[in-house]
């Protein structure tokens, strides 16, 4: 149970993982470490995805319930670093956090594949660009995962993500007065799943 | 080995938990077969996982072991949902078919109840009198239902008392009743629990449209609001549509239905069966194949089998089987555009808090009551209130236009807003047309060998303007809401599926024009009972399940001998 008080999470990991990685070699995790902290920097609160671990919910979801989308983790880093030294002499981690942003909003640009008619192909297409955007589509949103996820999944690390949005977590109930107009949710202690299933051998089983 | 049964019902969701339980309290020895798992009454209690149930759909049958295919029209070569398989690896659930497991599509439910309007059940005939016959849209089959609310009633008034239906009557024989839904049709009696509670935004919606001169109402919930016989009263967790309920407030079959079959000693589930035909003696139903939790296959018959599948499955199987003498099965495909607008409220209102349907209704332009306008609507839908019920996760992908969805600025408006979300929807009626149906694909097929069921379908031009007249009307409350950001979700939207498929097993007196009488029994296939949304004639814009559970009641009423 821990109390939302934004900035006192971890330091950043900058890609090492005390915790060490499944799937994603060091270089790997370095440059997804690098491309999550622009999706959701950690500026200015401290509340960002270094902080909330999300490179290890992308490796863990990626060993093994996303087993299917390794391919495309796997091939994705690889181009972007190509691009990346083509277009700006550098890999990717290596660029300043301003280039990067750069880079990532040129992958962005391309189609909506949150939307309908996304492509369902494979990865054999020739041109880069189709592959870099697909890349990028997933792991932004893999990114979002592992800043809202139950930190049963290895991110949301001490409730990053939900002390940033005020979200209370796994909770069994809400009041009637938690519910009224105006109430801040922040008050409310945090749970988690794991919270809930250790006070449940005692509460309410 | 061929075992002889009784009567044999596939699937235990909202019709087949009903008839299952009912069939076998009344003394029939009922074998249940499953898709999923057998879920027993205290089987979720830690629930509270948008990952699980969400993002991965845990509930739902994937598409890699149930393959369907959509195209939008009948030249196109039909691929697997393309909404729910793309690159990101996620599942929305609502996009897919309900969920399978003991309780079906009643586990991860909004519980949205509705009794169909009066006018729901003879759409064409109001049409006609109100426009005229060439009101009626060219290529569409829109008929009159082959009975009316008032045969209904006393099955409606079943699903709310044997059940558990929560909610503020409006209209009991005749008498407005203060507070309930004045355009409600007459019923009996009032509601066995009061109205749930609603998260906070919910009472702005109230106010503005009572200001604007609307009528807003509480849903009828299929949650408990207190204990009520099985249910335990509502804790409003907020992990509601889309999961199961951790406290079994939520009237889902497996909580409602299922536990008093059993206790009966007359019904046996089976778990992971998976039926893969039907099959028949001549004109008459001899019994089922499945394939079991290990793979082998196994012939069952029985005197009577009745299929629960959902409408989609339930329009494979009759295909697989080759019952569709008349050409009818699959026909007549519908299902709801929904039309979501969100924004952002002044105050906290805590969006996470409380379930979907705790919350207030505007029936003012609901079916017949719609107004003349210049967009040709003819039929229109309920204005609900989404005030809570919304993780994180699911937030996330619902920002206002144009605005990039990471970095700085996108962190910044999601940590200020996600407590201040609020949504509202509509759901129109789709109409019977004749582009809009389902076969069987001939180049997909499942990992046992079976074809896909192919959806082709497209939006139609009633279905868009039926959308820009509601957010017309969406967005004036949203104004008076005091609402400093709202958007809408793409028109039309990029899904074809949206839980709320019925209409291709269409049930009618004729048998050249429909495939089951109105007791759901076939008419090709005597003592097959085919069951669920998909005997829908037409497909009003309120939520499908409580008129499917009705209509349960009643097939379990005939199959007992009792009508």
């Amino acid at each position: 149970m821990t109390n939302h008080s934004p900035g006192n999470a971890s330091p950043p990991t900058t890609g090492i993982n005390p915790d060490g990685f499944m799937f994603f070699n060091a270089t790997e995790a370095r440059t997804l470490d690098a491309m999550t902290a622009r999706i959701m920097p950690s500026e200015p609160d401290g509340l960002g995805a270094r902080e909330a671990g999300v490179v290890t919910y992308l490796d863990h979801a990626v060993a093994g319930y996303f087993r299917d989308l390794q391919s495309i983790y796997r091939v994705g880093l690889q181009r972007l670093d190509s691009y990346c030294l083509a277009k700006a002499g550098a890999v990717f981690a290596g660029l300043s956090v301003s280039r990067q942003d750069e880079i990532l909003r040129e992958l962005d640009a391309g189609i909506d594949v949150s939307a309908a008619g996304a492509d369902t192909e494979g990865l054999e297409g020739d041109s880069v660009e189709p592959i870099l955007t697909r890349f990028f589509a997933i792991v932004r949103e893999h990114t979002i995962q592992g800043m809202f996820c139950d930190p049963i999944y290895g991110g949301n690390r001490d409730f990053v993500g939900w002390k940033l949005i005020g979200f209370p977590g796994a909770q069994w109930e809400y009041t009637e007065e938690q519910m009224r107009p105006g109430f801040d949710a922040t008050t409310i202690p945090i749970l988690s799943l794991a919270d809930l299933q250790r006070s449940r051998v005692f509460c309410h089983d | 080995m061929t075992k002889k049964k009784e009567a044999i019902v596939v699937g235990l969701g909202a019709s087949g938990g009903i008839i299952a339980a009912a069939l076998a309290k009344a003394g029939v020895k009922v074998t249940a077969l499953e898709k999923g798992p057998h879920y027993p009454e205290d089987h979720f209690r830690d629930k509270q996982d948008e990952i699980r149930y969400y993002t991965r759909g845990a509930l739902v049958p994937h598409l890699s072991n149930n393959p369907i295919t959509w195209r939008a029209r009948g030249s196109q070569i039909a691929r697997l949902l393309p909404w729910a398989t793309g690159p990101l690896g996620t599942t929305e659930p609502l996009h897919l078919p309900p969920s399978i497991g003991t309780g079906g599509g009643t586990l991860h439910w909004g519980g949205a109840v509705w009794r169909h309007r009066e006018a729901d059940f003879r759409m064409r005939s109001a049409l006609i009198a109100r426009y005229g016959e060439a009101a009626i849209p060219e290529g569409t089959s829109i008929v009159d239902w082959p009975f009316g609310y008032d045969e209904l009633e006393p099955y409606y008034d079943r699903v709310e008392w044997e059940l558990g239906v929560s909610g503020q009557a409006g209209n009991i024989n005749g008498e407005l009743v203060a507070g309930g839904n004045p355009f409600e049709a007459p019923r009996k009696r009032g509601y066995p629990m009061p109205p749930l509670r609603s998260a906070a935004a919910n009472s702005r919606f109230v106010e503005a449209a009572r200001r604007l001169g609307l009528h807003p109402f509480p849903q009828a919930a299929a949650i408990a609001s207190e204990d009520y016989k099985n249910l335990k009263g509502c804790v409003y967790c907020g992990f509601c549509h889309g999961y199961p309920c951790h406290v079994n407030a939520k009237q889902t079959s497996h909580v409602t239905s299922v536990p008093e079959g059993l206790a009966s000693g007359n019904l046996d589930i089976i778990p992971f069966a998976r039926v893969i035909q039907v099959n028949r003696d001549g004109g008459r139903v001899k019994g089922v194949s499945y394939i079991d939790a290990v793979g082998k296959v196994h012939d069952i018959e029985a005197d009577i089998v009745v299929l629960a599948t959902y409408s989609l499955e339930n329009t494979r199987l009759l295909l697989q089987s080759g019952i569709n003498a008349n050409g009818q099965v699959g026909k007549h495909f519908m299902t709801h555009c929904f039309g979501w607008s969100t924004g952002v409220v002044p105050e906290f209102t805590n969006s996470f808090m409380g379930p979907l349907v705790g919350a207030h209704v505007v029936d003012d332009y609901t079916s017949e009551l719609i107004p003349d306008n210049d967009l040709g609507v003819v039929w229109g839908s309920p204005i609900t209130s989404f005030p809570g019920d919304t993780q994180p996760i699911e937030a996330s992908h619902n920002t206002p236009p144009g605005m990039r969805k990471w970095g700085s600025e996108y962190k910044e408006w999601f940590a200020s807003s996600y407590r201040r979300i609020f949504s509202m929807h509509t759901q129109t009626s789709s109409l019977p047309y004749a582009g809009g149906y389902c076969d069987l694909d001939p180049n997909i097929k499942d990992p046992f060998g079976q074809p896909a069921l192919r959806i082709t379908h497209d939006w139609m031009p009633h279905d868009i303007n039926s959308m820009k007249f509601f957010t017309r009307v969406k967005q004036a409350i949203a104004k008076e809401m005091g609402m400093t950001e709202f958007w809408e979700e793409p028109n039309p939207p990029p899904y074809h599926l949206s839980t709320h498929e019925v209409g291709t097993h269409r049930m009618g007196l004729d048998p050249e024009t429909s495939v089951v009488d109105p007791y759901g029994e076939s008419h090709e296939c005597e003592k097959l009972f085919v069951v669920g949304g998909g005997q829908f004639p037409t497909l009003p814009s309120y939520n499908p399940t409580m008129t499917i559970q009705a209509l349960a009641f009643l097939t379990a009423d005939r199959i007992a001998g009792k009508i």
